[in-house]
């Protein structure tokens, strides 16, 4: 977020927001632009500018990616063998919920003609797309209950500011609609995580009024 | 509470059609009359909310009252910023009324409900703004605010003993 915006709690606050903005600003021309050459033939194969307008399909597509990794670290994690039973039944509600995502990502580019990538299957694609959303720890590091919550509130946080960023970005109203009802769907996932780790502490499981990336 | 304190007005449209210029950091940024009347319509709802916050603490105790105690102050950050952003685009932010008919909660149950409802209608309105709005900025901060008011959702519906996210799209049923 830059000093334009209105929904900045604090200096601190905004400066990250404008760090993360960034993050997925590149990440977007970066992550577009790869997933594309692996879908399309090199020639056609667009690079975004940075000062360029995104465009809804690259757009879409990174934020189909973004979804990706977060439906593998619920995979991931549940399949790890130290969540107990609370934590999984809400990790497995979560899982469910970031594949529906993907479907209405998936079919919303099909319709506007962007390439689907495929599902990400393997740790290194899912380290490196990790990466592009500004997190750089993985999830080999992971031992206890939580530490993956921790890490799951982390990929979550990063998903809310590709959609703040998206929706800035994207021109197809229905897009936008669609973008807005998934961004404020992951700010409940990030409450309802870190209420499992500081139950009744709401100051924590809803640390600011705007949420983007920081919250 | 940054609100729109980088928004300085340049320049004044005069009808809904004209865009209002707005210099905000280095950035030049249209904000449209008809984008005051759906910030306004925004604020109205958030108006009532805090209206409703109000009024439902004092029959609340224990976590349930601390949240709604902590969702209250996130209220009003909320209707400062739209407020903020209003005038700087030249507008006039539409004061809150003096009485809201918020029915007749006698009990801590009562008013979970209450807030619930309240927070259903500000997801409402967002969601019917936010593709509205011109600007893509406002449009973000905007989806900010209604995430928010999801998490206030989550943690209302926990309290009343439901799911806290019952579905893959925040929509106005929950």
């Amino acid at each position: 977020m830059a000093d334009r915006d209105i929904a900045s709690p604090d200096a601190a606050a905004g400066a990250e927001g404008s760090t993360r903005r960034e993050v997925v600003r590149t990440g977007v021309a970066a992550g577009a632009a790869a997933a594309m050459a692996a879908v399309l033939p090199p020639l056609v194969s667009p690079t975004p500018a940075l000062a360029a307008p995104v465009g809804d399909a690259a757009m879409l597509l990174f934020a189909l990616r973004a979804e990706q990794v977060m439906v593998y670290a619920y995979e991931r994690t549940l399949a790890s063998g130290v969540i107990a039973a609370p934590a999984a039944g809400v990790m497995a509600q979560f899982l469910g919920q970031e594949r529906e995502h993907v479907d209405a990502l998936s079919v919303n580019l099909a319709r506007i003609g962007g390439p689907i990538p495929a599902p990400l299957r393997d740790l290194a694609t899912f380290e490196l797309t990790l990466r592009e959303l500004g997190i750089k720890r993985s999830p080999t590091e992971l031992r206890n209950e939580r530490q993956y919550i921790s890490f799951l509130v982390r990929i979550e946080t990063a998903l809310a500011a590709v959609y703040h960023f998206a929706i800035e970005e994207l021109a197809d109203d229905k897009l936008i609609q669609t973008a807005a009802e998934i961004m404020a769907n992951e700010g409940q996932h990030a409450t309802v995580l870190r209420e499992l780790t500081s139950p009744g502490n709401v100051s924590r499981a809803v640390p600011t009024a705007f949420v983007g990336g920081s919250a | 509470m940054a609100g729109g304190s980088a928004l300085l007005l340049a320049a004044c449209g005069g009808s809904s059609s004209t865009p209002r210029k707005l210099i905000a950091g280095n950035q030049t940024i249209e904000v449209r009359a008809d984008d005051v009347d759906i910030l306004n319509g925004v604020l109205d709802v958030e108006h009532t909310a805090i209206a409703a916050y109000t009024a439902g603490i004092p029959l609340l105790s224990g976590r349930p009252a601390a949240a709604a105690t902590r969702f209250l102050g996130q209220e009003l950050s909320h209707a400062t910023a739209l407020s903020g952003a209003i005038k700087g685009a030249g507008g006039r932010a539409n004061p809150p009324q003096a009485r809201y008919d918020l029915g007749n909660p006698r009990d801590e149950a009562d008013v979970l409900a209450m807030l619930s409802a309240t927070e259903g209608a500000l997801v409402d309105v967002y969601l019917d703004a936010i593709p509205k709005l011109t600007p893509g900025w406002l449009r973000a901060d905007m989806a900010s605010i209604l995430a928010n008011e999801g998490q206030h959702i989550s943690v209302l519906r926990a309290a009343r003993g439901l799911s806290p996210a019952p579905s893959a799209f925040l929509t106005v049923n929950e």
